[in-house]
């Protein structure tokens, strides 16, 4: 038994970003979100390829269909569309999971697809954590509630509702007489992860909707992750369809009370 | 010693300002004789008062606090229609280059 010490290792990141994009009807949004990511990295110069991962979980428009004329159209070195269909409408966590499966970057960005997270800001995420050095950040997190973030198109009562949800988090998940950790957004979907602490947190989530953003952070604080903020603005166009009924509510207290209890 | 889960923390403050609390109204006299101006019969039932009823007073500051930080948070929450009228803007020269490589002519 004696080990090939020649054998070829393929190298486990071969893009310095992916960008998981997980996808339910977005068949209008999906291609500008692609444009605008292909703008933003024309800009912004980084040391290879930067993956896309499209999570389409069988949209009922066919969302697919473009997701594969975006793959070809945009096959240009810059940026590179990877595909992942899933059978069925499985939901966001697991579409999170399935996607870091296929993901082949060093770095993962994770964004909603329907153009409420702008691409524009993914420099400054970047910036954020490569500027640290030796003081490594594993996430930077796109804040709305800090100077320079905000949101276009709610009211004041979702802005209370937001508010509220996200100091009753932060005051009983993160917070400490002797300073606690510093997140502003709990609830935020915008961020960029060092693929590791992703890797080791993303198993263990079990919650869903709302409280699952909150929960992956609480579980890498747990782990000693590093945290850094980015301001970013939310532009909220589907405001009035519900995207917080009484059962997003129902969901999202359940799951705080539940790492309440076991974190 | 591993790290006490956040509700056992909680407990374990609520136990410990109990525990404080209740040695407080067992030697209320002693201390309200230590306080400043305790010779004053109004003064001393205020410190009675203070003290005998301290928990309630500890969870409504606290809910005082935890009001007026969402409050605060609320008026500092800033909108920002420009980001909204910046994004269609985008939005319009985004379709155009999507038509322009042939978006268009996918069927339905």
């Amino acid at each position: 038994q004696h080990n090939n010490l020649t054998s070829m290792t393929t190298p486990a990141y071969i893009y310095p970003i992916s960008i998981i994009l997980p996808t339910y009807n977005e068949r209008e949004n999906l291609p500008i979100m692609i444009d605008l990511l292909h703008k933003t990295f024309k800009t912004r110069k980084v040391d290879g390829t930067v993956e896309i991962v499209v999570v389409d979980d069988s949209s009922p428009d066919n969302t697919l269909e473009v997701a594969q004329w975006l793959k070809e159209s945009y096959a240009d070195g810059l940026i590179e569309v990877n595909i992942l269909s899933r059978k069925g409408k499985l939901g966001l966590g697991t579409a999170y999971i399935a996607g870091l499966k296929v993901a082949k970057g060093e770095k993962i960005i994770i964004m909603d697809a329907d153009l409420s997270h702008h691409p524009k800001f993914i420099p400054q995420f970047l910036d954020t954590m490569e500027r640290n050095g030796k003081d490594k950040v594993d996430i930077v997190c796109g804040t709305r509630y800090v100077n320079g973030g905000g949101v276009a198109g709610w009211d004041l009562r979702r802005k209370l509702t937001s508010r509220g949800a996200n100091f009753l988090a932060s005051f009983l998940l993160l917070s400490s007489p002797f300073g606690g950790t510093k997140i502003s957004d709990l609830t935020g979907s915008f961020r960029l992860y060092e693929r590791s602490m992703l890797e080791k947190v993303l198993p263990q989530v079990k919650c869903k909707g709302y409280a699952f953003q909150m929960e992956i952070l609480v579980l890498a604080a747990k782990e000693g992750a590093k945290f850094a903020e980015v301001p970013i603005t939310f532009v909220d166009r589907i405001y009035g369809e519900s995207k917080l009924g009484a059962n997003e509510i129902f969901m999202y207290l359940k799951g705080l009370l539940y790492l309440f209890f076991t974190t | 010693m591993p790290k006490l889960l956040r509700y056992q923390q909680f407990l374990a403050y609520a136990f410990g300002f109990l525990a404080i609390w209740s040695k407080a109204v067992q030697n209320q006299e002693e201390i309200i004789d230590k306080l400043p101006h305790s010779c004053c019969p109004t003064n001393a039932k205020l410190y009675k008062l203070a003290i005998d009823y301290a928990p309630i007073w500890a969870i409504l500051a606290l809910g005082i606090w935890a009001a007026s930080s969402v409050v605060y948070g609320v008026l500092l929450f800033r909108s920002c229609p420009e980001a909204a009228m910046e994004l269609d803007g985008q939005v319009k020269e985004a379709k155009a280059e999507l038509s322009r490589r042939g978006l268009d002519k996918l069927g339905k």
